[in-house]
């Protein structure tokens, strides 16, 4: 039974190995020498401005959550768009029931001023 | 109709809860009230089924609840049904009829005390407990309200707290108490294992599966349920509490410790007749203790010189009596006594609290004397009970001690019969040595400092309520003599085995035609009629002449007979007895066991064990780290255990 | 071509309907009523429950059992059981938390709102029929819960339960939704019905695939129940949620995810048996060791109750195990014991929260067991004996709810054979003792360190709380016929 996850392992195993391989290539072959722009996150690139870890405001948290819930309604439409005609009067309902719990949230975000920038 | 039934031992309980929860803030002293209206509607509805059981001669029955039917806990399944037959109907209007008389005079009598709602709490709790006792219709219900009794008892013979005798006797009456529920606790494990239930009736129940069983294993039923009704009804060893019980107040000596409680063994038993049919030797048991403690009893009597310590000794007697009634298997004659008894024995207590009372709580008799005047109902209650007890003829005590001593000879044990009539003969006695110490001859107290006076009418008219069925009881129900009325409506009950349906119906003619036979003969009903006048006539005589005239002195007596006077006098050294044999050996066994065992041994690895699961406590508080991360990779280890071990392992790893 | 959608049989989800839909309302209506009329949306709640209780008792006695929505919930009168149990856990909770928010200055918030969905999903829980439907109905469970656990926006503390709950939950859900598709790839099916149909007689029951599946869906169970060594999230975000909260998650979420795993093992893969029991074997050996263990040496009464709830998670998984379908009458014993002891421990284990709630003080929670407890039996005698209460009946003291529990609970176990774990219940009953026990000893024997204030007022919501909790942990202890009967006939898990 185990057997037929041989391949599974083989390829577990490649994969771990060309890893390992590179990173230890890099480790022998790779120039020494440090200096303050190889300790950049892009050696040759823009000049970072600002450290990356700085705090931003929840703000932007938010209209992502947003998004993130309106994005998935929008993906859930295209199958249902694309089977609508077969499904009839029920999938007419229940989409409609969809959005109305959707309608909820929105409602709810819009009142708690989620969507207010400032 | 029989939705109702609940309502009996209900009122009682309510009553209990409502003096209990409330009765402290009750306006004025009111406490009482809702404890009288409880017992008058519980007497209302036990003479209702009662009537109901009259007409139609069936038993009536309500299943409350059940216990655990679906915890499948080896078919332990408990019906909380009451249940009311013609024996159950006696008992019920003995505890309502007369706790409800005894529920008024104590309004009387305990009017100044200030624990006053306390006081009707118990009293109304006992008879909630008492009346279960006898409602149930199964040996578990019994034993509920048999503890619930016992635990009423020891709070009321306790009631006076601050007292230290009283503490003592309430100790006392608990701790042989338990011994013998522990007698009958065993006695119901082995009934479960032996039967699969603890139903009386019923195809299921005990009674109808008797056949086949051993009669060894019947016996020891027999004999360990016994060892119950030997503590409750104060036999045979455990005599000791009840005399001591006396500590409580008055009217709780009147309920418990003489009209109801201390008959619950012979009530049990009398339940339980077919079953002690069927042990012959358990019975003769029955009969020997009874008799022993019968006639013991009668003779510590006759020297108490404190007025409720005889009457406590003349319980005892009594009891003997219904106990070896029973031992004979005279059933019938046992509960007519009972009956009886419960009436005048009342009656007696409370008379006696009432003399108590008017001569400003004074119980020695040789402070008595003379009281006949200033308490001429006291006085003519107590004398109209005081006949009853001594079986003066047509009184109720007559009759009924005299169906036991004719049943008990014609059941084959003459010799136990005229054991009897000597214990009658002493019973008049001593009780008529009580009513002319108290009543008659030249006070004996200082009249300076004592003015006795009669009971308010609260009291008195309990006394007179009682009187009446003492003196006329036994012609209402005991004529003609072992076929009256009182055996007419208790026959069914012993018909048939009380419970052998089929069998029942088999022996039907057998029984038809051993009733007829089962009849004492003319010469012995006539004989025992005499020879209970005769000893009755000649001991209140012998008490007229010692105490009534003093033409016979009973110094005199007391040193003719100066060996068996101190006998009595310390009641055949029971108590001395039971010091040295078992109080203080157990107290040597109780000091080796707390300061060896207990407190070396036993607390040595209870200690051990506490240190050693607080120490794994404290080791295990470390783990608890509070970082996110190191709970996660307690996840992941179990995960990497559990997926491990199904993987490399598989499955079945632990053996069931 | 036509696609037939399953019939839309909204009866059999009633109950969570109601739920859903009150949750809504209360969503919207937080937004317009003032938030000095907030407290209207409490009793708003409690009706909605209420109803769905109504509705549970309808279907109860209509036509169950049935399968919905194309296999993907079975309405069952188990279900039912167990939704009645986890909707009158809610309703007191509901109780429970109206008046300690205001005396908190918690703020309402979407409190209610976030409470009835967590419902919601407690009752999908218990009706899942499908490793899919389950696994939604505990993250709308699970989210409504780490939303809840913080709400208490204020402390630190209840910020970092917070986090730490949802960290940890997500972490292994991870493992579960793997589970689902380690058995889905197995079996080539998520539904309880098919996975049961797909295992009889089948070769199956030795595949790899499948049995990973199962231990990383056991993973998932073992960190929504709390099951050593899973459960050292427990104690943190016990403590740190607000006290109403913890009373409530401690108990819905556990008697809901007891019924799915119930559901699960015995429903769906009843072939996998001797896998199943013997992970839960020795997870409820190492519970009962662990949780009664380490409850020992805590002094905050929410640790404490805490690690309790830990230990009492072991003794209902000790009669999980003992659920054995192939021996009817052992199965039944063992299944109606899990029933009872969820039933008892959700009125004795809320009832000590609401003693809880009951002593906290708007500047001080009021948790320490030497310092609050002591002497608690003086000042506030009634709280201090329902306390007692619940603590015996927690530790399984005679007369109690909780004692009917264990005795229901270890003779299932003895009679399935399993006597080693009705050994170590007992005595881990009795070190459990210890901790039990002393709560009492200190209300009752030591000496109060706020003897001069003025006992706290217990307002009516929170006295009907204590009263039907206390009534019913008395009730199930001396009569436990009828939820014992009602238990009984829930026994029916519905895989046609």
């Amino acid at each position: 039974m185990l057997s037929s996850y041989v391949p599974v392992l083989v390829l577990f195993l490649l994969a771990a190995g060309l890893a390992a391989l590179i990173l230890g290539l890099a480790q022998i072959m790779g120039p020494r020498g440090l200096n303050a722009g190889a300790e950049d996150p892009y050696e040759s690139g823009i000049v970072p401005t600002e450290p990356a870890r700085k705090r931003f405001p929840v703000r932007f948290a938010l209209v992502a959550m947003l998004f993130l819930v309106f994005d998935i309604e929008a993906v859930f439409f295209y199958p249902w768009a694309v089977v609508f005609k077969r499904l009839g009067v029920f999938g007419l309902v229940e989409m409609f029931l969809f959005i109305g719990i959707l309608l909820v949230g929105y409602i709810y975000a819009y009142k708690k001023g989620a969507l207010n920038w400032e | 109709m029989e939705n109702w039934l609940f309502l009996i031992p209900l009122m009682p309980l309510l009553a209990f809860a409502f003096d209990l929860l409330l009765g402290r803030r009750f306006p004025g002293k009111w406490a009482h009230a809702p404890a009288w209206i409880a017992m008058a509607v519980a007497f209302v509805v036990s003479l209702l089924a009662v009537l109901r059981v009259a007409r139609t001669g069936e038993p009536v029955s309500q299943t409350l609840w059940r216990w655990m039917p679906g915890a499948d806990l080896g078919g332990f399944d408990i019906p909380f049904t009451i249940f009311i037959d013609q024996l159950t109907s006696v008992m019920i209007l003995i505890i309502t009829g007369i706790g409800f008389l005894i529920h008024i005079y104590s309004a009387g009598y305990m009017g100044h005390d200030p624990g006053y709602y306390r006081f009707f709490a118990y009293l109304s709790l006992f008879v909630f407990a008492m009346l279960v006792l006898v409602l149930g219709d199964n040996f578990l219900v019994m034993f509920f309200g048999w503890e619930g009794v016992g635990l009423c008892s020891y709070l009321l013979i306790g009631y006076w707290f601050d007292r230290r005798s009283a503490g003592d006797a309430a100790k006392k009456a608990f701790i042989v108490n338990r011994v013998g529920d522990f007698g009958f606790l065993i006695g119901m494990f082995l009934l479960f294992t032996t039967f699969g239930t603890l139903s009386f009736f019923g195809p299921e129940g005990i009674f109808a599966n008797l056949a086949g069983k051993g009669e060894g294993v019947l016996t020891a039923i027999g004999l360990l349920l016994f060892v119950g009704a030997m503590g409750k009804s104060a036999q045979g060893p455990l005599t000791v509490w009840l005399p001591d019980a006396m500590e409580g107040p008055t009217p709780v000596s009147a309920l418990i410790h003489a009209a109801t409680m201390v008959t619950a063994g012979v009530y049990m038993m009398v339940r339980a007749h077919a079953l002690y049919e069927a042990a012959p030797v358990a019975l003769l048991v029955v009969l020997i203790v009874g008799l022993a403690t019968c006639f013991i009893a009668a003779t510590i009597g006759l020297v108490q010189n404190d007025i409720k310590r005889v009457m406590a000794y003349s319980t005892v007697s009594q009891l003997g009596y219904m106990v070896f009634a029973v031992g004979a298997g005279a059933f019938i004659p046992a509960i007519f006594h009972l009956m009886t008894h419960a009436f005048f024995k009342a009656l007696l207590f409370l008379g006696a609290g009432s003399v108590i009372h008017g001569m400003h709580e004074e119980q020695d008799m040789r402070k008595m004397g003379g009281l006949r005047r200033s308490m001429p109902i006291t006085y003519a209650t107590l004398v109209a009970g005081s006949l009853a007890l001594a079986g003066f003829p047509l009184t109720a005590g007559f009759f009924s001690k005299d169906e036991i001593l004719v049943g008990t000879w014609f059941e084959g044990y003459p010799l136990a019969a005229i054991v009897g009539w000597i214990v009658a003969f002493m019973t008049a006695f001593y009780t008529f040595r009580m009513i002319f110490l108290t009543f008659h001859g030249q006070p004996r107290f200082d009249p300076e400092h004592v003015h006795p006076h009669e009971s308010p009418p609260v009291m008195t008219l309990p006394l007179i309520a009682l009187a009446i069925p003492s003196l006329l009881l036994g012609i209402i129900v005991g004529l003609p003599a072992e076929a009256g009325p009182i055996h007419q409506w208790l026959g069914p009950v012993f018909e048939g085995g009380g419970g052998h349906a089929d069998a029942a119906r088999t022996m039907a003619v057998a029984v038809a035609a051993a009733e007829e036979a089962h009849h004492p003969p003319a010469w012995l009903t006539v004989g025992g009629f005499a020879a209970s006048t005769l000893l009755s006539l000649a001991g209140i005589a012998l008490a007229w002449l010692m105490y009534g005239t003093g033409r016979i002195s009973a110094q005199a007596m007391g040193r003719r007979f100066a060996g068996l006077y101190a006998l009595f006098y310390n009641k055949w050294y029971l108590d001395d007895i039971y010091q040295a044999l078992i109080v203080a050996p157990l107290d040597v066994l109780a000091r080796i066991l707390w300061k060896w065992v207990d407190a070396g041994f036993i607390d040595g690895i209870v200690n051990g064990v506490a240190h050693l699961t607080g120490g794994v406590s404290q080791q295990l508080r470390k783990v608890q780290t509070g970082v996110v991360s190191n709970y996660a990779l307690a996840i992941a280890l179990g995960t990497v255990i559990i997926v491990g071990v199904y993987l490399l392992l598989g499955p079945q790893f632990l053996a069931r | 071509m036509e696609i037939a959608p399953p019939p839309f049989d909204l009866g059999a989800i009633a109950p969570f309907l109601i739920v859903a839909v009150g949750a809504m309302i209360a969503l919207l209506a937080d937004l317009f009523i003032p938030p000095a009329r907030r407290p209207a949306l409490g009793y708003f709640a409690l009706g909605t429950t209420l109803v769905a209780i109504g509705a549970c008792v309808w279907l109860w006695g209509g036509a169950v059992p049935r399968l919905a929505f194309a296999n993907m919930i079975a309405v069952d009168r188990f279900g039912l059981f167990v939704t009645i149990v986890t909707l009158i856990g809610a309703a007191l909770s509901i109780l429970l938390s109206v008046d300690f928010l205001q005396e908190q200055r918690l703020g309402y918030g979407e409190y209610f709102p976030l409470m009835l969905f967590t419902v919601s999903g407690m009752i999908l829980l218990a009706f899942a029929n499908d490793l899919i439907t389950f696994f939604i109905a505990l993250e709308i469970l699970s989210l409504g819960l780490y939303i809840l656990a913080g709400s208490a926006r204020g402390r630190a503390v209840s910020q970092e339960s917070a986090i730490k709950y949802f960290l940890l939950g997500s972490f292994s859900f991870g493992f579960l939704v793997y589970g689902t598709s380690l058995i889905y790839g197995a079996t080539g099916t998520t539904n309880f019905t098919a996975l049961r149909v797909a295992l009889e007689g089948s070769g199956l029951t030795d595949n790899p695939l499948l049995l990973a599946g199962l231990a990383l869906v056991l993973v998932g169970f073992a960190f929504k129940l709390a099951l050593a060594p899973f459960h050292m999230w427990t104690p943190d975000v016990y403590s740190g949620a607000p006290t109403a909260v913890t009373a409530f998650m401690s108990v819905g979420t556990k008697v809901a995810t007891f019924a799915a795993l119930l559901r699960l093992v015995t429903g769906a893969l009843p072939a996998l048996y001797a896998d199943w029991s013997n992970a839960l074997f020795a997870l409820a050996i190492v519970t009962m060791i662990l949780g009664n263990l380490a409850a020992i040496t805590q002094r905050n009464i929410k640790r404490m109750l805490a690690y309790s709830s830990i230990g009492q998670a072991g003794y209902v998984l000790v009669a999980v195990v003992a659920s054995d379908t192939t021996q009817p009458g052992v199965n039944d014993a063992a299944q109606s014991s899990v029933l009872f002891y969820l039933l008892a421990y959700t009125f004795m284990n809320l009832g000590a929260f609401a003693v809880v709630v009951a002593l906290a003080r708007p500047d001080d929670e009021r948790l320490d067991l030497d310092r609050d407890y002591a002497g608690l039996a003086r000042r506030q005698p009634l709280l201090a004996a329902a306390m007692a209460v619940f603590m015996l009946s927690l530790g399984g003291i005679p007369l109690t709810a909780g004692f009917m529990g264990k005795l229901l609970v270890f003779r299932a176990a003895i009679e399935a054979g399993y006597w080693p774990l009705a050994v170590v219940g007992v005595l881990t009953s009795a070190v459990a003792l210890a901790f039990y026990l002393r709560v009492v000893v200190r209300m009752y024997a030591g000496e109060s360190r706020h003897a001069e204030e003025r006992p706290a007022r217990v307002p009516v919501p929170l006295a009907v709380v204590l009263a039907v909790c206390l009534v019913a942990t008395i009730q199930f202890g001396i009569l436990p016929a009828i939820p014992l009967d009602a238990a009984r006939g829930a026994l029916t898990i519905t895989a046609p």
